[in-house]
């Protein structure tokens, strides 16, 4: 596995994490990148639903609460409905049995003699069992269709982002790749870079012997299953080889295609500001006879790998996501720190609380928070990551309920509770608390300026000493300025005040 | 229980036994009348349908039955191969008569990668979203993804208010093997977020609206 997103364990952040501040090219792009994307999907969201943008929200999120709650009912109907329809269901409660049964498909199938190959549409699941080392370790060749996820696996890279996994990188990298891998001519011109992916991949498609992807809903009514793509490289990649495997986490079952509707609309305009994906595609069963085209065996690989620890804890709410990536684009820490600095495929904020609940419910009950201690103290709790949420899940709960759990186990830095004790102290003592914010901002005041009109700050030093240091060692220190909040609420108080 | 392999039924015991731990909080799924929000004042759903297909970079153009013919020979005028991909037998037959000497053969799969055009018509369309839905029923699958260039017919009655009715009004469209709601262009932001038509499926999606 990449150890980009399967690091060692423990996993320390702070070391990616700094470098990726530094990196000022990725500052620009993962920054850029989500803020636009942040600012599209507001205003896709008020243009075509206005005041009940909230509302729909509260749909989903019930809709798909009511499925977890009802799994074992859901997972019932899905399975006889697809077996109905002559797909084969299997079932894997890790990731290794899913990686074994997908080997045994293949094997049924290997032609003698030749290396067999595999299309892949870009799928979550696939990474988080680590499906491609162990076809590649059972010789089976395997292309990424995803352009992204294409070009990340030409260079050996991994995913940053749950929609738009190559967010850290750019179009030299990918034309110098495309020059080394494919021995394509030098450009930079990403419509030209598309057409040589296209080029490569067309063949590949044709005379592939195995597809796979992943799954962004499942209809128990229907046993079908739903993929959302923007580029086409799932009908492509299920339409061609005679047998496709479907990888899906347990958590994609909803009742059927009765409840679909407000998960397909909100799931491209919560990622990327579209009234709906290019294609959604449904896929019922392998071909029918007479038909042209279309698997002639359809598999669906059910994966737990942890799904089933996690419905039964306070955390089921977490298995409502729909990886549609939005809070990756709110978060204010995302933002800076790129989606390497989590050590998963699950990056941002679910993925802070997603990654160590799997790993919890996989393992032993301290291992998962233990192993990544980091992450639920990589957030602001500013909350935007639950407004821009499509299925109101509460990520700063969940992250606060985690810093809970650290503090419990002592796994908490103890200079975390020497601050708390010092500000508990400060804030039971108003005169005092007083004179220490007017110290602090004046020696601030010694240390750097703010200029009034562009905002820009000029700070003569960026790390603080002694205890502060761990604080800077991945952010500039931040400058006071202006007044405190009691002296603008007080000014507030007496301009509206005023008249009375 | 049932006579399925001991992995499924492992999995159903642990899933039954998760699901109790904790406890149910949405009895029933909510009623969505706010998911239909975006066409429900609308009357004339074909000049939605045209406007939305537009504005997710579709080509619309919108003929009667009796310029079909001419509007689609001109579509095709100058195309290398077309692949006709139609459930409704007289409009393959109009289609095919338009393609002439270039008709790809719609029985081989394989062939559509050679082909420049896929004319295709659907299943229904969708107002709300300017989305087409085509299912393999009837149809040789892909031939709407796989060329460069896809043409679909669709007559203005076949245009549904919102997504909603399609699962609503029209539940055996599912029943197809596969089926694919498309609003827009093969489309991918994937190199610094910068638009690229045609990456695996057609650049070019040209609807010829009936009605």
């Amino acid at each position: 596995m990449n150890p980009l997103i399967a690091p060692p364990l423990p996993f320390d952040m702070k070391p990616r994490a700094r470098d990726a501040v530094r990196d000022l090219k990725l500052q620009q792009f993962v920054g850029n990148a989500t803020h636009l994307k942040d600012t599209q999907r507001g205003g896709i969201f008020g243009r075509d639903f206005g005041h009940d943008y909230d509302e729909l929200r509260t749909v989903a999120r019930d809709t798909k609460q009511y499925a977890l709650d009802h799994l074992d009912e859901l997972l019932e109907r899905f399975i006889t409905n697809a077996e109905k329809s002559g797909a084969k269901v299997h079932a894997a409660t890790t990731g290794r049995e899913a990686c074994e049964i997908a080997l045994n498909i293949a094997r049924a199938h290997g032609a003698q003699g030749r290396a067999m190959s595999c299309v892949k549409s870009k799928s979550m699941v696939t990474e988080e069992i680590g499906l491609l080392p162990a076809f590649e370790a059972a010789g089976i060749k395997t292309l990424e269709t995803d352009l992204g996820e294409f070009i990340l696996q030409i260079d050996g890279d991994a995913p940053s982002h749950i929609v738009t996994p190559m967010i850290h990188k750019d179009r030299v990298a990918t034309a110098k790749s495309f020059v080394r891998e494919l021995g394509a001519r030098y450009t930079e011109d990403p419509t030209e870079l598309t057409m040589i992916a296209r080029a490569h991949m067309r063949g590949l498609y044709r005379t592939a012997d195995l597809g796979v992807s992943g799954a962004n809903f499942l209809l128990a009514d229907e046993g079908a299953a739903v993929i959302c793509t923007n580029e086409g490289n799932f009908d492509l990649s299920v339409g061609g080889p005679p047998v496709h495997i479907v990888f899906v986490g347990i958590e994609k079952l909803i009742r059927g295609a009765c409840d679909l509707a407000p998960f397909l609309k909100l799931l491209a305009r919560s990622g990327t500001a579209q009234p709906l994906t290019v294609y959604t595609s449904f896929v019922r069963g392998p071909r029918r006879v007479g038909e042209h085209g279309g698997p002639k065996e359809l598999h669906f690989v059910l994966v737990d790998a942890g799904r089933v620890g996690v419905l039964a804890s306070e955390k089921r709410d977490l298995l409502r996501c729909i990886r549609c990536g939005a809070c990756l684009n709110a978060c204010p820490v995302y933002r800076k720190v790129g989606g390497h600095s989590y050590g998963s495929m699950y990056a941002g904020p679910i993925g802070a609380v997603l990654t160590p609940e799997l790993e919890r419910a996989q393992g032993n009950t301290d291992a998962g928070l233990a192993n990544y201690a980091d992450l639920p103290r990589a957030s602001s709790l500013c909350g935007a990551c639950y407004e821009a949420c499509p299925v109101k899940i509460d990520i700063p709960k969940f992250l606060m309920h985690d810093r809970a759990r650290l503090r419990e186990r002592g796994l908490s830095p103890k200079s975390e509770g020497h601050m708390l004790k010092l500000w508990r102290w400060l804030a039971e003592r108003p005169a005092m608390f007083r004179f220490a914010i007017r110290a602090v901002r004046l020696h601030a005041r010694m240390l750097g300026s703010k200029d009034a009109r562009s905002g820009a700050e000029h700070s003569w030093i960026k790390s603080a000493p002694g205890p502060g240091a761990g604080w800077t060692q991945s952010r500039d220190l931040g400058i006071a300025t202006g007044e405190s909040f009691r002296e603008w609420f007080a000014r507030r108080d007496n301009k509206s005040g005023g008249g009375r | 229980m049932s006579a399925r392999g001991p992995a499924i039924d492992a999995l159903l015991a642990r899933v039954r036994e998760a699901v109790r731990a904790q406890a149910v909080t949405v009895a029933a799924v909510p009623a969505h009348t706010v998911v239909r929000r975006i066409a429900r004042d609308q009357a004339d759903l074909a000049s939605l349908f045209a406007a939305k297909a537009q504005s997710v970079g579709m080509r619309v153009t919108r003929v009667t039955d009796a310029q079909l013919d001419a509007t689609l020979a001109k579509l095709l005028e100058s195309r290398a191969m077309t692949v006709v991909a139609m459930r409704d037998p007289s409009l393959a037959a109009r289609a095919n008569a338009a393609a002439g000497a270039r008709l790809a053969p719609n029985n081989n799969d394989d062939l559509l990668f050679d082909c420049e055009v896929g004319i295709t018509d659907v299943d229904c369309a969708i107002a709300e979203s300017g989305s087409l839905v085509i299912s393999t029923n009837g149809r040789i699958r892909n031939a709407w993804v796989t060329p460069p260039i896809h043409i679909a017919v669709v007559r203005a009655a076949q245009v549904l208010a919102d997504l909603v009715d399609l699962f609503e009004l029209r539940p055996d469209t599912l029943d197809a093997a596969s089926t694919t709601i498309i609003t827009g262009p093969s489309k991918t932001a994937d190199i610094e977020g910068v638009l690229v038509t045609g990456v695996h499926g057609p650049a070019e999606v040209e609807i010829v609206l009936v009605g």
